[in-house]
């Protein structure tokens, strides 16, 4: 075992069983391997990427992959990152996924001038949820930007993107490389996803702010 | 008299000559006596990382919003944010339409709802945003903790329904149509904590809130820390546009000297000038002419702002000290405790995990250190720590509401569960480590085999 695809390796609850799986994207393709339901895993399957998807198995855009239900049916779906866009792939609610679909993003969100396209960002693209908005996060240059998930006319897009904290920015000590690199989401408080980052002195977290306090 | 000044700089540059061969006379003196000072030095503690911002400051960002519309600026100003690249929102007044104003404030309402081609132009053409600012500008103080359905307020008007009449929704149609967001904004910015809970809970986004970082202009600080945009409204104080556009600009510029994001409320219809008049367009084109030739703003759309939307993150807390750079491997988050609160865990220099609960703003607990079961992630085990560079996941792979630990091994993945505290070290021990994805069939899959760094 020599590294190749682990950067990618997720585990997910794809199937539905209450039991995580593993879920890979390599150069052969999607890897699947479900759970036994204690703890090991059946023969991996390779479901070969579609054509299109551009350089999506190269390991630097592989290790973007996010499993999360983005069409709120209650199965993770795919959320990962390729060259020039971000692909989406539907649960199909029976072990498989639909076809890898780009994610339309409306107003100019991930594009070059957020700083979303520097390779440098790619680790810190990360799906969220804070008061049930699902979305994806990503260091950019002016802070926390996040991308609202939704469904406009039977289409998934990325949509309203917005700032969720300024304090994460040059001058203030955190430069972009830093944040694109290091920042990690968790439920730290409660449900809510919020944001740790590390610096030379230490852990940081800055935590989600809901509605009216 | 010049002959002199020569002579006296030739004097000054002699000294300054002498003085500096001394320097460097004494600099090669220290040197010769170097072993000394350096042997001290070495005992100094490590130097911190400071980093070093881009040369560029980025830019601050401005929202431009319009409120108590439409009127009979209302266009003008649309135009002029568009044709300059600014995407603003436009809070309506429903009651409002173009023409003089009817009688009965009910009586309007259908007219704003008979005539939407303002909202259209708005939203379509312009490529605004609208959002509801109430049927008639009644406060929602005034409103209902409940329902926000007065029934006979002040002066006899019924302002039934002021925030949910069949035009609120009409405007909430026009701006899901162009997939903008449902806004609301409260009419003289009277909102307590009841108002604000009762339209957050309502109606999606209806209750629009912005975080202590986005400042806005003058007042209307609510309770509970929330900021909602103010007023910048100076026409019934000097008939002179371009003295309140150098007003506004003064007010704003207060607000960047400690915010990164400022939202300017300004008026496309104002109470004590005629509909007709257009002052309001005038000082809101001196102004954003200002901001925009000045090359230190970014518009952006008021959703954009920290919290408009209902969400944000407050300022980073530093909750240890521990874990910072030098401080271990690649960081990880899981779920160690079976409380459904994050921990943070690392793999240190001695080849162990540690972890933290982070779940405090107060100081996160110190890493506690897990008591290494496996010999595979033991320390001294070079091919977990130089093959695979102490690479580890978290994952609650037997559903047991706690993560435990995935590891790579030559052998393939294993699995070490989180053993519930019967550790020797107690909290935070997990137990051995089982096989549960060979090699074999990682290999078959391309997940290995390539023999590169998982860092690359």
């Amino acid at each position: 075992m020599g590294g190749e695809g682990l950067s990618s390796i997720k585990f997910a609850d794809i199937n539905g069983d209450g039991y995580p799986d593993l879920f890979a994207i390599t150069s052969k393709g999607i890897v699947i391997a479900y759970n036994n339901g204690d703890g090991s895993f059946g023969i991996p399957v390779v479901h070969t990427l579609p054509a299109g998807v551009n350089r999506l198995w190269e390991e630097a855009y592989a290790a973007t992959v996010q499993m999360v239900d983005i069409n709120g049916d209650g199965f993770p779906d795919i959320v990962v990152r390729g060259y020039d866009a971000v692909y989406y792939a539907l649960n199909q609610k029976d072990g498989t996924f639909g076809p890898f679909t780009v994610m339309t993003p409306l107003g100019g969100e991930f594009s070059y001038v957020k700083g979303a396209y520097n390779p440098s960002q790619y680790k810190s693209f990360a799906a969220v949820n804070i008061n049930g908005k699902t979305g994806i996060v990503i260091g950019q240059k002016d802070g926390i930007g996040f991308s609202e998930l939704g469904n406009v006319n039977g289409k998934l897009v990325f949509h309203w993107n917005r700032i969720l904290s300024y304090s994460y920015t040059d001058l203030k000590g955190w430069d972009n490389a830093r944040l694109a690199s290091a920042m990690l989401v968790g439920k730290f408080r409660d449900g809510n996803d919020d944001f740790l980052l590390r610096r030379s002195d230490g852990l940081y977290l800055s935590l989600s702010q809901v509605g009216t306090q | 008299m010049k002959r002199l000044a020569v002579a006296a700089f030739i004097a000054v540059s002699a000294i300054a000559q002498s003085n500096n061969s001394t320097g460097v006379q004494q600099s090669q003196q220290s040197a010769a006596a170097a072993p000394d000072v350096l042997r001290i030095q070495k005992e100094w503690p490590p130097l911190r990382t400071v980093p070093i911002p881009n040369e560029e400051p980025p830019l601050k960002k401005i929202a431009i919003v319009a409120d108590d519309g439409p009127g009979n600026n209302t266009i003008s100003i649309a135009q002029f944010l568009y044709a300059n690249g600014i995407r603003g929102t436009f809070c309506q007044n429903t009651d409002n339409y173009f023409g003089s104003p009817a009688p009965d404030p009910r009586g309007t309402v259908k007219k704003a709802i008979q005539d939407p081609g303002i909202l259209e132009t708005l939203t379509t053409t312009y490529n605004h945003l609208v959002c509801n600012h109430g049927a008639s500008h009644a406060s929602w103080k005034l409103l209902s903790g409940t329902a926000l359905m007065p029934t006979t307020p002040p002066g006899g008007v019924d302002l039934t329904n002021e925030l949910y009449e069949p035009q609120a929704d009409y405007l909430d149609k026009v701006q899901k149509e162009n997939d903008n967001p449902v806004l609301a904004q409260a009419p003289g910015y009277g909102y307590t904590s009841v108002e604000a809970g009762v339209l957050s809970s309502n109606k999606e986004t209806r209750g629009i809130t912005v975080s202590n970082k986005h400042q806005a202009i003058g007042y209307g600080k609510a309770p509970n820390g929330v900021v909602v945009a103010a007023d910048f409204n100076c026409a019934q104080i000097f008939d002179d546009p371009q003295l309140c556009e150098q007003i506004l600009i003064a007010e704003a510029a207060g607000y960047f000297e400690t915010n990164d994001a400022v939202s300017v409320t300004i008026h496309d219809k104002q109470p004590y000038i005629s509909d007709t008049d257009p002052f309001p367009f005038y000082y809101i084109r001196y102004a954003v002419q200002y901001w925009v030739q000045s090359g230190k703003y970014e518009f952006v759309p008021y959703y954009s702002m920290p919290g408009v939307l209902g969400i944000g993150a407050l300022d980073p807390i530093r909750i240890s000290g521990e874990f910072g750079d030098s401080d271990g491997g690649e960081l990880v988050v899981g779920y160690m405790n079976g409380n459904g609160k994050a921990s943070v865990c690392s793999a240190r220099d001695d080849y162990t995990v540690w972890c933290s609960d982070a779940a405090s703003t107060e100081d996160a607990a110190r890493p506690v250190r897990l008591l290494p079961s496996a010999p595979e992630i033991r320390i001294r085990n070079r091919e977990w720590s130089e093959k695979y560079n102490r690479k580890f996941w978290l994952a609650d792979l037997r559903n047991e509401g706690v993560s435990g630990f995935v590891v790579p091994t030559s052998e393939g993945l294993k699995f070490a569960p989180h053993n519930y505290g019967r550790g020797k070290r107690g909290k935070g021990a997990y137990g051995p480590l089982s096989l549960v994805l060979p090699i074999k069939q990682l290999a078959a899959v391309g997940l290995d085999g390539g023999g590169r760094s998982i860092l690359d």
